[in-house]
């Protein structure tokens, strides 16, 4: 299994390893390494000690050699030797301890003096050699003899080997006591150290659709741990979000098209049931629900088309303040029924790069919202301003019964102020395809209230955007879609088909 | 037996307001909250048709409103939510029977029907008095075995009757429960009705079955 704990786990127990044996192969090689030179420094002085009692009186080489002061070349002792020849090779003298025993012969200079590691008679011997001059006295000076003699001084190791080797059992035992150790804490400090991931893994094994509401703990965690619940509760909170607009949206739905089916219903079930009731009011009554169902289709199939980019866009160049005026045209007379002015605060022109249609729809959207919704009397606020690159087209309207909890959920698909539904001309979808198909344009639309609950709903955009159509599917299918489709009584999906439909 | 009727699509108000009145019922209509709980407070109706999501107060409030005042007209309520989370609320807030569009007609007939009975404190489908029956699920009248043809109209002011036989009913009474707001309070309607369904009782019977106490009403019962 791949887990971050057994993997760590490894890990960290290689990296013991490593350090540990690294740290106690480093401090045994400068123990060693210390000994050694002591041994050597033993062995030199020894050396010299023996250079020093070696001189030359009336032609004859000798070595004033004293039991007391160098005991270990002695036969008793027996741990130090030394064997003196003259530099052609004749043997001058060798130490009691050799016995009749010969060193090997190898001398180099006093410094470096040679140093050698041989076995002598089955014992590890360390010996080092030397060439040297012993003195002569002369006129009570003592001064160099002119006779060149090596000198091999030895000494028996064996007490520096069990000292290396107790040294490295030692060293070898603490190793394996702390890679033990490390064997056992580390996997169980890891176990503790990540408990909390494990238990942010419990949790969220345990969430599902229905229990999107539970949050992560975020206290008394690691700072990583936090993070990574703070993380996963932003995550669920849009989770939980989305799948309460889904089932909002199922709900809906299901709602929108419930109140038509039991009018058809009914309408048809009086007409079966009481035939002399059924006249040309209860026939333009059944066309007029199946219209509405139809138009709720068409506009439930707008959405999701632009929601998934399968809008074909064709832009060009289009006069803003045009098409808003033109868009006015057909809901002057409702306003002027509902006793609305309207403020012209536009240019006289202002061209952007867009499609028509879909702009068409948005601003006949939002102008149709303005009129229905605005109280009787009241004004409604129609500004267009260029902001260097950036345009803005705002309709605002009076919304006295508008709060901002209102404002965030106005372009939620079947949102109504009126949950209603009254009356069933509206389907709470307007807002909702003109916000996507602004998307498509890569504009974007916004609403907001001031202080005086004046409702303005914001287009902005750039004046010429990097086509939006770039962003779609390359060989997605697409539809043209109908501005006219998106009105409260739209009905079909294609200009013909609106065309026609009108004109029946 | 006069109903309310509140919903606030045009279409399905019109359409199951036409149904009730061709089955004989006296209807008021409200197509939001706040007419439907003025009416349910200012009538007596046997049984009132509440949708739920309606403009201006909604219909849980309204039936909320109208037990807290102690009304006791039996509510069906008429709904487009279905889940039983809305059912269950529905009936807490004093409903007393729920139905989900769309619905069938005859289903919400025989409902209304059933909750009518109820409130007479009913549960039998045929009423009994002398040689005079009526049985409400054929909506069929008979007297001494020969049946009687009766007018929507008849037949609903034959059932308050029996229904509340051999008490006395005012005229009053009747108009409420019989007639709703489109009848002219001014009119005879009430004495109309009466001479009509007397008639056409006694063409089957001898004895007259539907009496008048003077000053007070008419009583239904049998000597």
């Amino acid at each position: 299994m791949n887990s971050i704990r057994r993997r760590l786990t490894r890990r960290l127990l290689l990296a013991v390893f490593l350090l540990v044996g690294c740290g106690l192969a480093a401090a045994y090689m400068a123990m060693r390494t210390a000994l050694l030179r002591n041994f050597d420094e033993t062995l030199w002085a020894k050396t010299q000690f023996i250079c020093t009692l070696t001189e030359v009186s009336k032609g004859r080489v000798e070595l004033d050699f004293s039991d007391s002061f160098m005991r270990t070349f002695g036969r008793d002792v027996g741990t130090d030797f030394f064997e003196i020849w003259r530099h052609d090779g004749e043997l001058i003298m060798r130490g009691p301890s050799l016995e009749n025993y010969d060193l090997p012969r190898a001398t180099g200079s006093l410094s470096p003096p040679r140093v050698l590691e041989m076995d002598f008679r089955g014992r590890r011997i360390r010996a080092m050699g030397v060439t040297f001059v012993p003195l002569r006295e002369e006129n009570e000076k003592r001064v160099p003899s002119g006779i060149d003699l090596d000198l091999v001084v030895a000494s028996d190791r064996s007490e520096l080997d069990r000292t290396l080797g107790l040294l490295g059992w030692v060293l070898g035992g603490c190793g394996g006591l702390l890679l033990a150790g490390a064997g056992i804490l580390i996997p169980r400090l890891l176990k503790r150290g990540l408990s909390p991931l494990d238990h942010l893994a419990d949790e969220s094994s345990r969430m599902d659709a229905r229990t999107l509401s539970r949050r992560f703990p975020t206290t008394g965690l690691p700072e990583e741990i936090r993070k990574i619940s703070e993380g996963l509760n932003l995550l669920l909170d849009r989770l939980e979000n989305a799948f309460g607009r889904e089932r909002r949206f199922s709900a809906d739905v299901a709602h929108e098209l419930r109140t038509p089916l039991a009018e058809l219903r009914n309408l048809v079930e009086v007409a079966i049931k009481w035939p002399e009731e059924r006249d040309a009011r209860t026939d333009e009554e059944i066309l007029g629900v199946t219209l509405h169902m139809e138009a709720l289709v068409a506009q439930m199939l707008a959405l999701a088309r632009s929601e998934h980019r399968r809008l074909r866009v064709q832009k060009r160049r289009t006069d803003l303040v045009t098409e808003t005026k033109a868009a006015w045209q057909n809901v002057s007379a409702k306003a002027a029924s509902r006793s609305l002015t309207v403020d012209w605060q536009l240019p006289s022109t202002l061209e952007v790069e867009t499609d028509p249609a879909l702009l068409r729809s948005i601003v006949d959207n939002l102008l149709n919202n303005a009129v229905e919704y605005s109280p009787p009397g009241s004004r409604v606020l129609l500004t267009a301003r260029a902001e260097g690159m950036r345009f803005a087209l705002s309709i605002a309207n009076d919304a006295p019964d508008f709060g901002l909890e209102d404002v965030s959920r106005l372009f939620e698909r079947f949102w109504r102020k009126d949950g209603s539904r009254s009356g069933g001309q509206h389907a709470g979808l307007g807002l909702s395809i003109s916000q996507a198909f602004a998307e498509v344009l890569g504009w974007t639309l916004e609403a907001s209230l001031d202080a005086g609950k004046h409702l303005a709903l914001t287009l902005h955009g750039s004046f010429y955007v990097q086509d939006a159509v770039d962003r779609l599917q390359p060989n997605a299918p697409s539809s043209r879609f109908d501005p006219a489709c998106t009105s409260a009584d739209a009905r079909c999906e294609t200009v013909k088909e609106c065309r026609d439909d009108r004109r029946s | 037996m006069r109903l309310l009727l509140a919903e606030d699509s045009r279409r399905l108000r019109e359409s199951v307001a036409r149904a009730l009145r061709r089955s004989g019922y006296a209807l008021d209509t409200a197509e939001d909250g706040d007419e439907a709980l003025w009416l349910a407070e200012t009538h007596d109706y046997d049984a009132i048709v509440l949708d739920i999501m309606l403009p201006k107060l909604d219909g849980l409030s309204v039936l909320r409103r109208l037990r807290h005042a102690k009304r006791v007209s039996h509510v069906l309520l008429l709904t487009a939510r279905d889940s039983v989370e809305d059912r269950v609320q529905g009936l807490q807030a004093g409903a007393d029977d729920y139905l989900v569009k769309p619905f069938a007609l005859e289903e919400l007939l025989a409902r209304v029907q059933a909750l009518c009975r109820r409130a007479y404190g009913d549960k039998q489908t045929e009423l009994c008095i002398g040689d005079l029956r009526l049985d409400t699920a054929a909506r069929r009248v008979t007297r001494a075995g020969v049946p009687v043809e009766l007018t929507p109209r008849e037949y609903q002011l034959l059932e308050y009757l029996m229904r509340r036989g051999g008490e006395v009913v005012s005229r009053s009474q009747i108009e409420e429960h019989i007639y709703d707001d489109l009848a002219n309070p001014m009119s005879n309607v009430v004495d109309s009705a009466i001479c009509a369904l007397r008639r056409k009782l006694h063409s089957t019977g001898p004895q007259a079955i539907i009496r008048t106490r003077r000053g007070h009403g008419y009583v239904l019962e049998a000597r």
